[in-house]
């Protein structure tokens, strides 16, 4: 028996032979139980072996930009399917993507899509206000801003994950730069004076309003709306919508080609194909109610999660918010600590 | 025979493959970070040093990770060695059923105990978190108190009862048992430290501070967004003097119990009757197996009934909904987990036996080299991996893309878990006769038959609970899971997944699955041929 | 096929200790026994002869095949050798009838049962050794080392584990079934009663060196070393000092020192080599132990650190000091080949 050791070791080579077998990789940072079964059947579509690997929560949606850091010297993605942009541009700006204009992609918004055609975004969440209807029973008493995190009327009521990472860390850079670096560092300020409830992620903010622990919490869409379709009292607002307010924030998915990834052809078939209008309508119809960029497009049956058109969108600059990712991380350790 | 010839003789061939798997799967790789570290455009400099000393967050991390360990260790070594304490050698109802229980609790997940706590109790606290990690590793102390227990002479501790009194020799039994309890501390201890899983998922549920584990893995997945060498560095100049310490203090713990001599000849302890404590002591292995297997369970079973949701009552109809959407999403993850571990246990196995042996007999610093991987957090140990390996031209070129496989997966997995195999298997060999292996060297026989009709078969119990150890530490590994690619396909990394994203009616049928699986194989001897679960310990 | 064994100037050293340079044969057919205090390296060489242990320098040969020398080594299992372990070092796992088949795969069934039952285990062939006493596993040790047909037969200490009712009927066997297959048996022992039972020759060790050699009734009768005499013949060796003239100061008085050896020697008193006197300026001795024996009491004395014995019709009470006196002529005789000139 432990003189087959070796030819153990020699088989474990072979272990490897399916997964490099030809067909393009995928990585996945969307949450694998709706991207799983639009691949599996975009794969049949276009007869490709496609490799696919998911992204894990833990990481919060940087563990594959990570991975494909690392993996730098010889890649091994070919499409990278990121469920935020901020990190994707951030991947652009190393050049670790190869540029590539999509057909698929010519209706979609022009800022959702980069000059350089190195990624293009589609389907998107929005950053909004989760409220629980039973500690808030009148609409009118509802926040509505990102100004109510420090509004004394909530002290201590409300909450917010922490920006170190995520759509969190995008949306608190994003706001850096639309607010101006005062008013950012006032915003800041006033968290911790207001005592706000800085929590670990954005599915433990949704957790702690539906619990009733917190009357509100900022979050994304998609985990509003997975607490909405189990049945707790939670409603969602479309924050900053006022005349002259910033707007909600809309965080699309991302996707992008790796610059020498393995079978480019069948990668850009690929991205063509996640690109497609139907795309977005699948993601929004899924429990994820991913809001289409693009109009005509069917968006989610939740009333409460707008469609593009309907609500003030905040304008915010991608690549600035990309390049002071770290920048902004960095502040906030210094702040608060990790 | 010239000495090259020797040196490749086929009855090393064994110990050589499992060398080099040693050199290339935990050598190289640490030493790849470790050197990067040491060599690197801003790698080994004083300022480095001073600068990491200074960082406030580092050593916060640290400081909580040790009070974290310390806390847990309380708390594993009060449940454990009480477990052991009350059940082994005692008149307590039920004690024969009870006390090989102190194994069951390993085979849940921590973070399925984390997930039972945090359902049903708020958890974001220090002492919950140290309580929970305490009850996830208690089985550490309560097997290795048990066997202590079970190979003291019964004849020392009649010598002791004679002279001192009962209270007198309890003492005595107390301390001769400490090695075993200072080891199975030990090693709660340790994965208490290396643990950054439970940590992270308490994130969710609210917990506001952080372990030196979980800044591990946060530094490095902020490289995606930070970018500076010494940035990127930093954890793993922080990590050195850290795993330093850990492969220390492992090795410490392994020897310890290896160092209890083996007693198994001598008479057994007498019965000592717990007088008047007799039914209210039930209640130390009550409350160890109700929180290490009961809560975690009934959680679970909840979730499947529909207790994350506010839609419908919880009911049999919904945990047949569960079940569908299970069989659905994590089937594949669950039969990827099996056939991992069941890969995971035999390579172990295979690998440990030549490095046992040589260990055993020759080179007592292998069982250093081998402790290793076990004492470094597992999410460190899988970065280094994927740094040295996603690249492998080699491998590439002899059998596909390794990095990207199983076999990959298989031997991270075989690295992590090699030191419970490696050390659990020298120290059986170093009880071996050495005399009776000699006797053998004097019969004419291939060296390939010795091995197996003479040095392995006094081995056997030891490997079946090498492997089935490792089987389970395989089965609930989340750590590597999320860093080795093709382990990211496995169902505790889907599972902690699952419950960030809310899907706790499937994600509990998947769970209890992969429970069942866990349990299966350690009760597997006693299925088939009526071996008492004891032998495990 | 019965084999010699031939050892020219055998050395190992072993931290402090060094063992050797040692030389001695044992014919074909002959029986060696190697005797010593523990400590003297007789198990060391025994390892060394079955190839358990490298040899630093010198030769070993086994009929007239060198199988071991500086550079050459022979596997144990090439030398055709059989090997009794001290404590039988018995295989765990395998029963009686599997040690054999397992030590000689020629064998077949019925030769193996056959073996068991000359060695009085038939009843135990599918036993494993934890079901057997200390006397059957070291027979079912013997079986096993002969089971292949060795040409020569190494004993370590093979009494050792045994009790005492039955050390008989092992020596019984042992001498039986070496004596059928005329082996060349090479025993070791620290026990002076193993090796004359066992053994023709003799072979002397103290601290890795070699003592003495030679037929046993050889050096029973006629011991060349005190050592030799104190070991085999459990002789009192008392130191001597040089005196006036070329006389040895002794408790017993100055004796002239014997012709032609200077040196260090030693007054030599077997049992019976002195008498109690009840008083006078002699030295006196405590009485220790007095036991039945052939002819009137044995009388066991403590004389210095030296315990002397003697015979006696109506002996002082237990720890009663009396004066000793000396029958008949003084021996004196070197410590050991080398400590006299």
């Amino acid at each position: 028996m432990r003189q087959r050791l070796p030819l153990v070791l020699l088989l474990l080579t072979a272990c490897g032979a399916k997964a490099g077998s030809g067909g393009p990789t995928i990585y996945v940072a969307l949450d694998q139980e709706f991207s799983q079964p639009v691949l599996d059947r975009f794969a049949a579509e276009l007869q490709i072996d496609l490799v696919q690997r998911h992204d894990s929560e833990a990481a919060k949606t940087v563990g594959l930009v990570s991975m494909l850091m690392e993996e730098r010297s010889n890649p091994r993605c070919s499409v990278f399917w990121n469920n935020e942009l901020a990190n994707t541009v951030r991947l652009a700006q190393a050049g670790l993507l190869a540029p590539y204009d999509s057909p698929s992609a010519a209706d979609v918004p022009a800022a959702y899509r980069d000059p350089q055609h190195r990624w293009t975004g589609f389907a998107a969440r929005a950053r909004v206000l989760v409220v629980n209807t039973e500690l808030l029973p009148d609409r009118s008493t509802w926040p509505g801003s990102y100004a109510d995190l420090v509004d004394p009327k909530w002290q201590g009521r409300c909450g917010v994950a922490r920006p170190t990472t995520g759509t969190t860390l995008t949306h608190f850079t994003a706001l850096r730069q639309v607010l101006g670096e005062d008013a950012y560092g006032r915003l800041l300020d006033g968290l911790v004076a207001n005592e706000v409830h800085l929590l670990a992620s954005n599915g433990a903010t949704v957790n702690a309003v539906r619990e009733g622990k917190l009357a509100w919490a900022f979050t994304d869409t998609d985990d509003y709306h997975v607490a909405q379709l189990k049945g707790f009292p939670v409603a969602c607002v479309f924050p900053d919508q006022q005349e002259g307010g910033i707007g909600t924030m809309l965080i699309p998915n991302s996707v992008a080609i790796i610059k020498d990834g393995p079978d480019q052809a069948n990668a850009r078939r690929l991205v063509d194909r996640i690109l497609a209008r139907e795309t977005e309508a699948l993601l929004a119809a899924a429990d994820s109610a991913q809001i289409p960029l693009r109009t005509g497009i069917t968006g989610p049956a939740d009333p409460g999660i707008r469609a593009v058109g309907t609500f003030r969108q905040m304008v915010w600059d991608v690549d600035w918010t990309a390049a002071n990712l770290a920048r902004c991380a960095a502040e906030w350790d210094r702040r608060f600590g990790k | 025979m010239s000495r090259l010839a020797r040196i490749a003789s086929p009855s090393r061939l064994p110990l050589l493959a499992a060398l080099a798997f040693l050199a290339a799967f935990v050598l190289l790789p640490l030493g790849g970070l470790a050197a990067a570290t040491v060599f690197g455009p801003d790698g080994f400099t004083l300022e480095a040093w001073r600068a990491l000393a200074e960082d406030q967050n580092a050593l916060t991390q640290l400081s909580a990770s040790l009070q974290l360990g310390l806390a847990a260790t309380t708390v594993s070594l009060l449940l454990g060695g009480l477990h052991a304490w009350v059940t082994i050698g005692r008149d307590l109802p039920g004690g024969a059923w009870l006390g090989p229980l102190g194994i069951a609790p390993l085979v849940v997940p921590p973070i399925f105990v984390a997930m039972g706590f945090a359902d049903l109790a708020s958890v974001s606290g220090f002492w919950p978190c140290a309580l929970l990690l305490g009850v996830a590793h208690a089985p550490f102390v309560a097997v290795l108190a048990a066997r202590g227990l079970r190979s003291v002479d019964g004849r020392a501790y009649e010598a002791a009862w004679l002279l001192r009194g009962r209270p007198r020799a309890e003492r005595w039994l107390l301390r001769a048992i400490a090695p075993e309890l200072l080891a199975g501390c030990l090693l709660a201890f340790l994965f208490t430290l290396a643990d950054h899983g439970v940590p992270e998922f308490l994130t969710v549920k609210g917990k506001t501070w952080h372990t030196y584990a979980e800044g591990l893995f946060s530094r490095w997945s902020r490289r995606a967004v930070g970018t500076t060498f010494a940035e990127l560095q930093s954890p793993i100049t922080a990590a050195l003097p850290f795993v330093a310490g850990l492969g220390c203090l492992l090795w410490a713990a392994l020897r310890l119990r290896a160092a209890a001599p083996d007693r198994g000849v001598v008479r057994p302890l007498p019965l000592r009757p717990l007088g008047a404590w007799r039914w209210p002591a039930l209640l130390a292995p009550a409350v160890y197996l109700a929180a290490g297997i009961g809560l975690p369970v009934f959680v679970l079973v909840r979730w499947v009934l529909g207790s994350a949701q506010r839609l419908e009552p919880m009911s049999l109809h919904y945990a047949q909904q569960s079940f569908h959407k299970a069989m659905d999403q994590g089937l594949p993850d669950l039969l990827h987990s099996l056939w991992l571990a069941l890969g995971v246990a035999v390579f172990v196995v295979l690998l440990a036996l030549p490095l046992a042996r040589a260990s055993a007999r020759r080179w007592p610093v292998l069982d250093l080299l081998c402790a290793l991987p076990a004492a470094i957090p597992a999410i460190l140990l899988g970065i280094a991996l994927v740094r040295s390996f996603h690249d492998e031209a080699l491998l590439r070129r002899l059998g596909g893309d390794f990095y990207a496989g199983w076999g990959f997966a298989l031997c991270g997995y075989a690295a992590r878990f090699l030191p419970f195999a490696a050390l659990t298997l020298s120290a059986q060999v170093r009880r071996q006769s050495i005399a009776a292996e000699e006797a053998g060297a004097l019969v004419r026989r291939s060296p390939v038959t010795r091995a197996l009709r003479l040095h392995l078969p006094p081995l056997l119990p030891a490997t079946w609970t090498a492997g089935v150890l490792v089987f389970v530490l395989a089965l609930r590994e989340l750590d590597l899971a999320v860093v080795l690619p093709a382990a990211n396909a496995t169902a505790v990394r889907r599972l902690a997944n699952a419950v960030h994203f809310q899907h706790e009616d499937w994600s509990g049928v998947i769970a209890l699955l992969l429970l069942s699986l866990a349990v299966l194989l350690p009760l597997l001897p006693s299925l088939l041929a009526g071996r008492r679960l004891a032998s495990l310990s | 096929m019965n084999q010699s064994v031939a050892v020219h100037d055998l050395s190992l050293p072993r931290g402090a200790f060094r063992l050797g340079p040692l030389s001695f044969t044992v014919p074909a057919g002959g029986r060696l026994a190697v005797v010593g205090p523990s400590g003297s390296g007789k198990t060391t060489l025994l390892r060394c002869l079955a190839g358990l242990e490298r040899i630093a320098a010198g030769t070993i040969r086994i009929g007239d095949r060198l199988v071991a020398d500086a550079h050459t080594h022979v596997p144990p299992d090439r030398r055709g050798l059989g090997l009794v372990f001290q404590d039988g070092a018995l295989w765990p796992q395998m029963t009686a009838l599997q040690h054999l088949r397992f030590a000689a795969p020629g064998l077949s069934r019925d030769a193996a049962q056959q073996l068991l039952h000359r060695a009085g285990l038939a009843a135990h062939a599918n036993d494993k050794p934890a079901t057997m006493s200390g006397g059957e596993a070291q027979r079912l040790g013997l079986c096993r080392a002969l089971a292949p047909a060795p040409g020569v037969l190494l004993l370590d200490e093979p009494l050792r584990s045994v009790d005492v009712h039955q050390r008989d009927g092992l020596v019984l066997l042992l001498r039986t079934l070496a004596d059928e297959r005329n082996l060349t048996t090479i025993l070791v022992t620290h026990d002076r009663d193993e090796a004359l039972a066992l053994a023709t020759d003799l072979v002397v060790l103290r601290d890795g060196q070699l003592v003495e050699q030679g037929p046993a009734r050889q050096l029973l009768r006629q011991p060349a070393t005190a050592f030799t005499a104190a070991f085999l013949l459990g002789a009192a060796c008392l130191p001597t000092t040089a005196a006036s003239g070329d006389r040895l100061a002794t408790p017993f008085g100055e004796f002239a020192r014997p012709a032609g050896v200077d040196g260090d020697l030693r007054l030599v008193l077997l049992p019976g080599d002195v008498q109690l006197t009840g008083s006078g300026t002699t030295p006196t001795g405590r009485i220790l132990t007095v036991l039945p024996g052939e002819r009137g009491l044995r009388v066991r004395l403590a004389l210095g650190d030296q315990i002397v014995e003697t015979t006696a019709d109506d002996p002082p009470p237990i720890g009663a000091e009396v004066a000793l006196a000396l029958c008949g002529t003084p021996r004196f005789l070197p410590w050991q080949q080398g400590s006299a000139s």
